[in-house]
């Protein structure tokens, strides 16, 4: 069975080349446009992972990874920003995300972060 | 886009009167203006409902109690406020006696702290790049620039959330309709073809950018007048023109701020009776510009063209009727010489309308549904007939009532923009 | 004559209404067309970047003969290439780049370059700096343009291609840089420039008034403490925008005898440089000095009494707390 991954981000760019890259490493790959279209996907279908953007439209990254965390402790959260400030970032992982990538990213790299976190989980 | 801090900062002074329904909605989408530095003042103008009440429980305001000079009139200031939250550290709020908008304006220019000023209606949604986009002309001239401004467009019926345009819609009810063509033709053809030449004479009180010392040298707003924004703007230049000093005032061909327009006739009456009476009186306190060569496209031009077609031509079409029911009553029309007339003069008017459409689809096309151009279309045939008569007949009544010594504003009655919008 | 106004302007009219409508259709088909090639030249580029399989030399040949053909394409291919290249790092960012050379659109950019409008001209100087396509000599003419928008991507270039020494086309600068311009060179020194911050006294006898400003303000913003013994005399300039200047990098700098100095010159000093020297005092003079100015200020200053009250509060604030 394939592991199931959401992508919450509002680029076209960035949101195809996560598909195609994350497809081809193995995964499932589920894309949400926006925050609000995010929380519909994770009330409905159940996810291994969820990589999201912080600037999203309707709902900002931090409401959606705070309802996650109230409704689903569990499931591992990866911020994919390009936000390098540091208190974005700390902020980020006080309200308990698993990992930050900052833009301009690495694909390979996202991928191995991606492997690792699925693997500690 | 250039976004670098070092940008000049800028006071946004927004003017309240009886706001309570949307005042704390605009001053937060306000604040969320794209900009890396500025203030925004709003200046309560002694309003009778609980605006300033809002506003303080909102934004936890304080005293603050930074002195201030009174460099141009405008009415005792009771109180400025400061807000204790850092979030909102970037708010001040004036609250003063009522004298109208130029007053209240002159009292938030006095007590502002940035050199660049953005007077804007409080209610109106700006892009967000918008003051990015007003600066660019004060700081890539080389003249002195005094003053700059944009498009503004129609907000009604389009869908807003938190303060920003969702998507643009064309308004349903003809008389907002009308007024898209009329906004069309005023701005895509009219001011850019001013601003070419630099005789511009009106920056929208809606929603444009000054330098505060200029504007403070020529004595801030005229509290006398109802059309304070454009007297404001030619004492501007004729000050300038006065002591020789090269300049030029800015326009940026991009829609920039959406403002409602009134969707009820008798609103639309009072606000273009009040255009009139404006236009008539900043045209005689400044007669001696006219056809003066000393103040150049703006004496030779610009207030000739203002008095020409802006008062007069109301008047001249309203004497045409006129002489046309006499002739009417006395059997003497020659009726193949007024129908061909009527075609020449209606199509020419539906051409002007066209050409601008043209224009607004070939640039911006912001009415994104093909649909909606056929509306257009349909509009600017129909507006000759519907909105025309109707402007004329405000404008001719805006003359009569100023000689009769009417100086009052006329309350504007909003809908209440974003709450309509949600519906 | 009245008839044959109205029929010209009738069939204007409708002339243009028919101009309106298909500019309309034409826009939609472009709208859609730009669209479908968007994704087929995304997907292309995913192939190459994560498609380990994918011979990209080949391919490229290929994508570039079948599908390449229309300047549309171009176009949008480079904007998309420009999308990647913005949003990626490592080893794919290297990747795409490479893309731009094999599909030859760096040929088309130079041909934009040599004959297009300016607008276009403006928006293939940008591609370039993005992309990093070392060409200074062709785009050297083109900081003497007249156009502000393509002198402004020319700067931007310079700023983002050069490891050093990346101010050295002020040498050949004939015409004053506008505020917007200065702020534009800030932006990129700060924020896109590498390499070493150049030494900013070098241009303090520069024959542009705005150049020299920007010098001194430079000297500011990067803090060059080396700089302050050369910048002393400056205070005595004939211009007062330099004087205005030099007091705000001086005091900005710390430099401790600037009250002191700006103490004794206040008075014969012009209205916008005394405004300046009450910031530099209330920085870093005393409570005493700034009542010291006070009775020198003339009944009509209202501008700079208020200043000056302002300051004396802020002070007070300060020792108090």
């Amino acid at each position: 069975m394939k592991k199931r991954i959401l992508v919450v981000e509002d680029n076209p760019m960035i949101v195809k080349s996560l598909e195609f890259k994350l497809t081809r490493d193995g995964y499932n790959v589920t894309v949400a446009v926006d925050g609000r279209e995010g929380l519909r996907l994770l009330e409905k279908e159940a996810f291994e992972l969820v990589i999201t953007d912080l600037m999203l439209p309707f709902v900002t990254g931090n409401e959606l990874i705070e309802h996650i965390r109230k409704n689903n402790p569990e499931l591992p959260v990866i911020v994919l920003s390009t936000s390098n400030q540091e208190e974005t970032i700390i902020e980020a992982f006080e309200i308990g995300v698993n990992d930050f990538i900052t833009k301009p990213f690495s694909p390979n790299e996202l991928s191995l972060r991606v492997k690792r976190t699925l693997n500690i989980h | 886009m250039l976004q670098s801090n070092n940008l000049p900062a800028i006071s946004i002074l927004a003017p309240a009167y009886n706001e309570e329904a949307n005042i704390v909605e605009n001053v937060r989408s306000l604040l969320t203006v794209n900009y890396p530095y500025f203030e925004i003042v709003i200046i309560n103008d002694g309003s009778k409902d609980g605006t300033l009440n809002q506003l303080i429980s909102t934004f936890q305001l304080i005293e603050d109690d930074t002195p201030y000079h009174n460099f141009i009139p405008s009415k005792d200031i009771n109180r400025v406020y400061r807000s204790s939250s850092h979030s909102f550290r970037n708010l001040k709020v004036i609250d003063k006696k009522n004298g109208g908008k130029a007053d209240a304006l002159n009292a938030g220019i006095n007590a502002c702290s940035h050199e660049i000023i953005c007077c804007i209606d409080v209610d109106c949604i700006l892009e967000s790049d918008a003051l990015l986009k007003l600066i660019k002309p004060f700081l890539n001239n080389k003249n002195k620039v005094i003053a700059s401004g944009g498009i503004i467009r129609i907000a009604n019926s389009c869908i807003i959330e938190d303060g920003r345009i969702i998507e643009v819609k064309l308004p349903e009810k003809f008389i907002a309709k009308a007024q898209v063509i009329e906004y069309f033709r005023a701005f895509l053809m009219g001011r850019m073809a001013w601003s070419r030449i630099d005789g511009l004479m009106l920056i929208s009180g809606a929603f444009g950018m000054f330098d505060k010392q200029t504007v403070m040298d020529a004595g801030g707003y005229n509290h006398n007048t109802v059309g304070e924004d454009m007297e404001l703007l030619v004492r501007m230049r004729r000050v300038m023109a006065e002591k020789n000093t090269p300049y030029t005032v800015g326009f940026i061909p991009d829609p920039l701020c959406w403002t409602e327009v009134p969707q009820d006739w008798n609103i639309l009456y009072r606000q273009r009776n009040r255009w009139t009476r404006g236009t008539i009186e900043t045209l005689w306190l400044h007669r001696k510009m006219m056809f003066n060569p000393k103040y150049k496209i703006l004496g030779l031009l610009s207030a000739p063209y203002w008095m020409l077609f802006e008062w007069l031509a109301p008047i001249i079409e309203f004497c045409g009727i006129l002489f046309f029911m006499l002739l009417l009553l006395f059997g003497k029309v020659n009726w193949f010489y007024v129908s061909s007339f009527f075609l020449a003069s209606y199509s020419f008017i539906v051409l002007f309308s066209i050409t601008a459409i043209f224009f607004e689809e070939y640039s911006f096309q912001q009415y994104k549904r093909t649909n909606y151009i056929y509306k257009l279309i349909l509009t600017a045939c129909l507006e000759p007939f519907i909105l025309h008569p109707y402007i004329v007949w405000s404008s001719l009544k805006g003359n009569i009532d100023l000689i009769r010594g009417k100086k009052s504003w006329g309350e504007m009655q909003r809908t209440g923009l974003r709450n309509s919008a949600k519906t | 004559m009245n008839l044959l106004f109205a029929c010209i302007f009738f069939v204007a009219s409708l002339l243009f209404t028919i101009a309106i409508i298909l500019l309309r259709l034409f826009k939609n088909r472009r709208e859609n067309a730009k669209k479908i090639y968007q994704d087929q030249i995304g997907d292309f580029i995913n192939e190459c970047l994560f498609n380990e399989e994918f011979d990209i030399e080949a391919e490229a040949e290929r994508f570039r003969a079948e599908w390449l053909k229309t300047n549309l394409r171009r176009k949008i291919a480079i904007r998309q290439i420009l999308i990647f290249n913005e949003n990626l790092k490592g080893e794919s960012e290297k990747q795409v780049k490479r893309l731009f050379y094999l599909l030859r659109l760096d040929q088309f950019v130079f041909e934009i370059l040599k004959k297009s409008a300016w607008h276009q001209q403006s928006r293939a100087l940008y591609v370039m700096s993005e992309l990093k396509v070392l060409k200074p000599a062709l785009v050297a003419p083109f900081l003497h343009s007249k156009i502000h928008g393509v002198r402004e991507q020319a700067i931007y270039y310079f700023l983002k291609t050069s490891d050093s020494d990346p101010l050295r086309f002020f040498e050949n600068l004939t015409v004053e840089l506008t505020l917007w311009e200065q702020l534009y060179i800030q932006d990129s020194l700060q924020n896109v420039y590498q390499g070493k911050i150049p030494d900013f006294s070098q241009w303090l006898e520069h024959p542009l008034l705005s150049v020299r400003l920007f010098a001194i303000r430079m000297i500011r913003e990067f803090s060059q403490f080396e700089n302050i013994a050369t910048l002393i005399p400056m205070l005595n300039h004939r211009d007062p925008l330099v004087r205005k200047e030099t007091i705000k990098t001086l005091c900005r700098l710390n430099f401790e005898k600037l009250p002191s100095i700006l103490l004794a010159q206040f008075q014969k000093e012009e209205e916008n440089v005394k405004l300046e020297i009450i910031n530099a005092i209330r920085s870093l003079g005393t409570l005493a000095m700034l009542q010291d100015l006070r009775s020198n200020i003339k009944e009509d200053e209202n501008r700079i009494a208020l200043k000056l009250l302002k300051a004396e509060k802020k002070l007070k604030l300060l020792t108090t707390e």
